[in-house]
C-alpha cells in the first residue's frame, strides 16, 4: 500500500517532468535481465515494465533477457543506461561486464547480493542499488509476535552464509523482548546438532535463508526435527510454508517489480539513486495443518493486515 | 517295404515337428518362468533394500540408532531376509539384524564376498541411503538446488536375502516344464502317430493295388471306403485295371485270331512249297532223263561229218538243246538250294582260270548276239566254292548278254578297298535297269516288264540263283544301274593266297585226252544208255553197259574192273547206283571210281550221294562237264 501511494506521486511527478521536457532522460533504453526464463521471474518483469509503462515509459524503450542467452554485443545490454537484474545470477553476470549503466537488482537475498558485489571485487560506476528477497528481521519478529504471542525464546541455526546477520537479528529480537537461542553450522559440523541446540527449550524456530542450512535436501529433516521437537517454523518463502513449516512472511516477484519501478522512476525523475532496501510489500501465508497439528489458530490474511498496519505506525 | 518306408517318413514328418514345438514351448515356459521369479526376486530385494533406505534415513540423520535397530528388525520379519545392516557414511554399522559374516561396508560391498555368499544362495544387496529431498521452489533456493545426485549419502543399508525359496521355485518350474513337456510329447507323438497312419493306409491301400496291377493282377479293389481321402484315385486305378484287363484279353484275342490265321496262311505256304517243290523235282526228274539222252545224240551227231546245211540244222537243235538243258539247270539249282544241302567247299580258286573258263563258254553266245565279251586278265585269287562262284558269274554273264544289245560285256576282277577282299564285276553296255526294280530283279521267275516269255531273256532264275548262292557262301552282291545306261554287278569276297606252283603244275598237267578209258555205264534207261554210251564211244573210250547190277556184275566179271564207273541212281525199283557201286567195289575188292548221274533233287537222295562221297553229275548232263569229270576220274 505504501509502494503504491509512493507510485501515485512519482506518476504525477513524472508527467509533469515530462511536459516540462524531461523526456529526453528516457532517450536512453531500460533493459531487464533474468537469471533465467522462471515464471518468478517473468512476473517480476511483467510488473516491473506494465508499472513503468502506466508512469509513461514507451514499450521500446524497455527490453528484457535471460543471463543464459546474453552474448557479447547485446543491443539491450549495449545500449541501455538502466539495467535491472532480477536474481542473483544476473547481477553476477552485469557486475562481471564492467556496464557503464545504472544497476537495480530485484528478488536477490541480501547476502547474496552482497557476496555478488563482494566476489568482483567492484561496483557498477554508474551505482546499484537493490530490493532484497528476504524480510527484515523486525518484520518477521512482529509477525511472530502477532502469531504466536507467548513466544520468548526464538531458536535459529545460522550457517555459513547467513551468520553475519546475527546482529541484525539480535538486535531486532531484544527490542521485541525476544530471546535468541542459537545454534551454528559450520563445515564439519553436523546439522543435527545445530539444530537440537536451536531447538533446545525454544518456542519457535526462526529459518533464516542460508542455503548451507536450508535446501531441498535438509528442509525435511528439519521440519521432521522441529515437528518432533513440538517447536513450530516461522519461514522465509511460502516454499517452507508448504513443506510443513508453520508461516511465512514474503514477497511476491510481482510486488518486488513494482518496488522496482518505483525505484527506477525516482532515479530518473531525480537523478538519485535509492539506497538498498528491503521490500516494502509482503505477503503472510500460513499451513493450516501444521497449525491444527500444534493446536494453533490463525489467519494469514488476519496477520498479514495487522502487520501491515503495525509498520504504518510511526 | 515302400509302406514301411513311407510309414516311417511320415511317422518322422509328423511326430518330429510335434516334439519340436513341444520341446519349444517347454523351454520358452521354463525360460520365462525363471526369468520372472529371478525379477520378482530382485524386485523384492530391491523393494526391500529401497524401504530400509527410506526408513533408516531420517534416523542416520538424526543418528537415532533405536530408530534405525527397529527398522532392521522390522525389515528382517521379511520372508528370505537373513541379515540386514546399517552403515553411517563413514562406515560405522549403526544397527543390525540376523546372521551375517559382514563387519565393515566393505565386506558387503566386495565382489568375492557376494559371489560366495550366491554360491550359498544369498544374495547381498548393499545401497546407498540418501536424504529425501523435497524440491523447493522458491526464489530463495531456485538458484542454489543441489543436483539430487550429487547429495552427500547418508550412510549405507545391507540386507542379505536368501536365495533357497527362488531356487526351489525355479526347480519346480524346471520339473513343471519337463513333466508338462515329456507329457505334451507323448501325446503330441501318439497324435501325429495315429493322424499320420490315418493318411498313410490309403497311399498302402493305394501302392498295393498299382503293384498288383503291375505284376498283372487287374483285380479290382471294390472295398473303397466313402471316407478315403484317395477315393477318387483308387476309383481312377480301379478304372485303368478294368480297361488294362480288358485292353490284355482283347489283345490277347487278337493274338490269338492272327496266329490262327498266320498259322493257316503258313500251312497254306508250306502246303504250296510242297506242291512247287514237287513239281520242280518231278517235272526236272521226268524231263531231265529225255533231255539227258537229247543232249548226248546231239552231241554224238554233232561229231559226225555232214553237209552245211545240215550242220546248220544240227547247231541250231544244239542251241535248243543248251538252252532247254539251262533251264532244266536252273530249276535244278534252285531245287538244291531249297533243300539246303549244297555241299560247299570253300577253297582257294583262280579267279582269272574260273574268268577264262566262262569266257570260253559264253564267247560264242556274245558273239552270236554281236557283242564283244571282255575278260580282264588277273592274278588275284579268291577264297569260295569254285562250282557256285563260278555258276553265280555264269549267270551274271549271261544275264548281262541277254539284256544288251550292242556293245560289250566287260567280266574283270579288282581288289576292294580293304584289301581284304576283292570284287569281281560284270559290265554291260545294256538297257539297265529302274532303281525301283533293283530288289525285285533277284526275286525268282522275275522278269523285267515286257521281258516275260521272251526265249531269250531266260525263266528269271539267274539272279535268284546268283543272290542265295552269295547268302550261303556269305559274299556280298551289289549292283548299280540306271536304264540307259548299262549295268553293273559286282560280288565282293575274300582274297586268297594263291596255290603253290607245284599243285597248279599237276593240275595243269593232268591229260585232256580221255581216250582208251574203260568206263562201266550203267543206265536202265535204254535211250539214254544209248546216248552217253554213244558220245564216250566217240571220246575214244571203251563202254561196257549194264542195265542193272546183275549185269554190272556180268560185266565186271567178264572184262575186269573198269576204270571209271558211271551210274543212274534209280536202276529200276529194287536198285540204286550208290548200292551198286558199293557192290561193284566189293565185289572187285577195289576202290573203283566212281561218278553217280541222276535228275533227282531230294534231299534224302542228295544227303546218300554225300554220305557215299560220290561225284554227281546231274541230269542232262552236260558233255563237256562228263568229260571234264571223266578226265579228272584218269587213273
Amino acid at each position: 500500500m505504501q509502494v503504491m501511494r509512493r507510485l501515485r506521486w512519482l506518476r504525477c511527478w513524472c508527467l509533469a517532468g515530462l511536459a516540462c521536457g524531461f523526456g529526453a532522460i528516457w532517450a536512453a533504453p531500460l533493459c531487464v535481465v533474468s537469471s533465467s526464463k522462471a515464471v518468478a521471474f517473468q512476473e517480476a518483469t511483467d510488473a516491473l515494465t506494465q508499472e513503468l509503462g502506466r508512469n509513461g515509459v514507451a514499450r521500446q524503450e524497455m527490453q528484457s533477457t535471460a543471463a543464459t542467452e546474453v552474448q557479447e554485443g547485446n543491443p539491450c545490454l549495449q545500449d541501455a543506461r538502466i539495467i535491472v537484474t532480477l536474481g542473483t545470477e544476473a547481477l553476477r553476470l552485469i557486475v562481471g561486464r564492467n556496464t557503464r549503466a545504472t544497476v537495480f537488482a530485484g528478488l536477490i537475498p541480501r547476502i547474496s547480493f552482497e557476496q555478488t558485489l563482494a566476489d568482483a571485487g567492484k561496483r557498477p560506476a554508474a551505482g546499484v542499488s537493490a530490493v532484497y528477497l528476504d524480510q527484515p528481521f523486525a518484520r518477521q519478529m512482529d509477525l511472530l509476535r502477532l502469531a504466536l504471542p507467548k513466544s520468548r525464546r526464538v531458536g535459529v541455526v545460522w550457517g555459513a552464509e547467513s551468520i553475519s546477520q546475527e546482529s541484525l537479528l539480535a538486535t531486532a529480537a531484544q527490542q521485541r523482548g525476544l530471546e535468541l537461542v542459537a545454534g551454528g553450522v559450520n563445515e564439519s559440523g553436523q546439522l543435527i546438532h545445530a539444530l537440537h541446540a536451536a531447538l533446545q527449550d525454544t518456542d519457535v524456530l526462526l529459518a533464516v535463508a542460508d542455503s548451507t542450512v536450508y535446501n531441498s535436501t535438509t528442509v525435511s529433516n528439519i521440519l521432521m526435527t522441529s515437528y518432533r521437537a513440538k517447536t513450530p517454523v516461522l519461514a522465509f518463502s511460502p516454499a517452507y510454508v508448504k513443506a510443513g513449516a508453520l508461516l511465512s512472511v514474503h514477497t511476491t516477484p510481482a510486488q518486488a517489480g513494482t518496488q522496482l519501478a518505483a525505484m527506477v522512476l525516482q532515479y530518473v525523475l531525480n537523478n538519485v539513486l535509492a539506497p538498498n532496501q528491503y521490500p516494502v510489500d509482503f505477503t503472510v501465508t500460513t499451513n493450516d495443518y501444521v497449525a491444527r497439528s500444534l493446536g494453533l489458530s490463525l489467519d494469514a490474511n488476519a496477520l498479514s493486515e495487522r502487520l501491515h498496519k503495525l509498520e504504518k505506525r510511526p | 517295404m515302400i509302406g514301411s518306408t513311407i510309414r516311417s517318413r511320415m511317422a518322422l514328418a509328423s511326430v518330429l515337428p510335434v516334439l519340436l514345438v513341444v520341446a519349444t514351448i517347454a523351454g520358452v515356459f521354463w525360460r520365462g518362468r525363471v526369468q520372472d521369479l529371478e525379477e520378482a526376486h530382485k524386485q523384492r530385494a530391491e523393494l526391500l533394500i529401497h524401504q530400509l533406505s527410506l526408513f533408516s534415513a531420517y534416523g542416520l540423520f538424526s543418528g537415532n540408532t533405536a530408530s534405525l535397530q527397529n527398522v532392521v528388525q522390522e525389515i528382517q520379519r521379511a520372508p528370505g531376509v537373513k541379515a540386514v545392516l546399517i552403515f553411517d557414511a563413514n562406515g560405522t554399522l549403526l544397527a543390525r539384524s540376523g546372521t551375517s559374516n559382514v563387519i565393515r561396508l566393505a565386506d558387503a560391498q566386495d565382489s568375492a564376498y557376494q559371489e560366495h555368499q550366491r554360491a550359498q544362495r544369498v544374495e547381498v544387496r548393499s545401497e546407498p541411503i540418501l536424504p529425501s529431498v523435497l524440491p523447493m521452489d522458491d526464489l530463495f533456493n531456485i538458484e542454489q538446488m543441489p543436483a539430487p545426485a550429487t547429495a552427500t549419502p547418508l550412510g549405507s543399508a545391507v540386507v542379505e536375502l536368501s536365495r533357497q525359496d527362488l531356487e526351489e521355485r525355479k526347480s519346480a518350474a524346471l520339473f513343471t516344464a519337463l513333466w508338462v513337456g515329456v507329457v505334451g510329447m507323448l501325446l503330441g507323438a501318439l497324435l501325429a502317430l495315429r493322424l499320420g497312419r490315418w493318411v498313410v493306409r490309403p497311399i498302402e491301400r493305394v501302392s498295393q493295388m498299382v503293384k498288383r496291377v503291375g505284376q498283372g493282377d487287374f483285380a479290382i479293389d471294390e472295398t473303397i471306403s466313402e471316407t478315403d481321402p484317395l477315393r477318387d484315385l483308387q476309383a481312377s486305378l480301379n478304372q485303368m485295371a478294368k480297361r488294362l484287363a480288358w485292353g490284355r484279353d482283347e489283345l490277347e484275342r487278337q493274338v490269338e485270331t492272327v496266329t490262327h490265321e498266320l498259322r493257316l496262311k503258313k500251312e497254306q505256304a508250306e502246303v504250296a512249297t510242297q506242291a512247287k517243290s514237287r513239281f520242280l523235282a518231278a517235272a526236272s526228274h521226268d524231263l531231265r532223263q529225255p533231255s539227258h539222252a537229247l543232249g548226248m545224240f546231239v552231241a554224238r551227231l554233232g561229231q559226225l561229218p555232214m553237209e552245211p546245211q545240215m550242220r546248220q540244222l544240227v547247231d541250231n537243235l544244239d542251241i535248243a538243246v543248251q538252252a532247254m538243258q539251262d533251264l532244266l539247270d536252273g530249276l535244278l539249282d534252285l531245287s538244291r538250294l531249297d533243300s539246303g544241302n549244297v555241299q560247299v567247299r570253300m577253297t582257294p580258286v583262280d579267279v582269272n582260270e574260273m574268268l577264262g573258263g566262262i569266257r570260253n563258254a559264253l564267247g560264242n553266245m556274245a558273239e552270236a548276239k554281236g557283242l564283244r565279251l571282255r575278260v580282264r586278265p588277273t592274278a588275284r585269287w579268291a577264297l569260295s566254292d569254285a562250282t557256285l562262284l563260278n555258276r553265280m558269274v555264269m549267270n551274271l554273264v549271261i544275264n548281262a548278254i541277254r539284256y544288251t544289245e550292242r556293245g560289250t560285256v566287260l567280266v574283270a576282277c579288282r581288289p576292294a578297298a580293304d584289301n581284304q577282299s576283292v570284287r569281281i564285276e560284270v559290265w554291260d553296255s545294256g538297257i539297265g535297269i529302274a532303281a525301283e526294280h533293283h530288289e525285285d530283279i533277284f526275286k525268282e521267275f522275275y522278269q523285267l516288264t515286257g521281258r516275260a516269255g521272251d526265249r531269250n531273256f531266260g525263266m528269271g532264275l539267274g539272279l535268284n540263283i546268283v543272290q542265295r548262292s552269295a547268302a550261303l557262301l556269305g559274299h556280298q552282291i551289289a549292283l548299280q544301274s540306271k536304264p540307259g545306261e548299262g549295268t553293273r554287278f559286282s560280288i565282293t569276297l575274300q582274297a586268297a593266297a594263291p596255290l603253290p606252283a607245284l599243285a597248279q603244275a599237276q593240275a595243269e598237267a593232268l591229260p585232256g585226252d580221255i581216250t582208251g578209258l574203260r568206263v562201266l555205264l550203267i543206265e536202265d534207261n535204254d535211250n539214254a544208255r544209248e546216248a552217253v554210251r554213244g558220245l564216250l564211244l566217240a571220246w575214244g573210250c571203251t563202254v561196257y553197259e549194264a542195265a542193272s547190277l546183275a549185269q554190272a556184275r556180268l560185266q565186271v566179271e567178264r572184262e575186269g574192273a573198269p576204270d571209271v564207273i558211271l551210274s543212274d541212281f534209280h536202276l529200276g525199283a529194287a536198285e540204286n547206283g550208290i548200292e551198286c557201286i558199293a557192290a561193284l567195289r566189293q565185289q572187285t575188292r577195289h576202290d573203283l571210281k566212281a561218278c553217280l548221274m541222276s535228275g533227282e533233287t531230294d534231299a534224302a537222295f542228295l544227303q546218300a550221294v554225300k554220305l557215299a562221297e560220290l561225284p554227281l553229275l546231274h541230269k542232262p548232263v552236260r558233255p563237256a562237264k562228263m568229260r571234264n569229270l571223266l578226265r579228272h576220274m584218269l587213273p
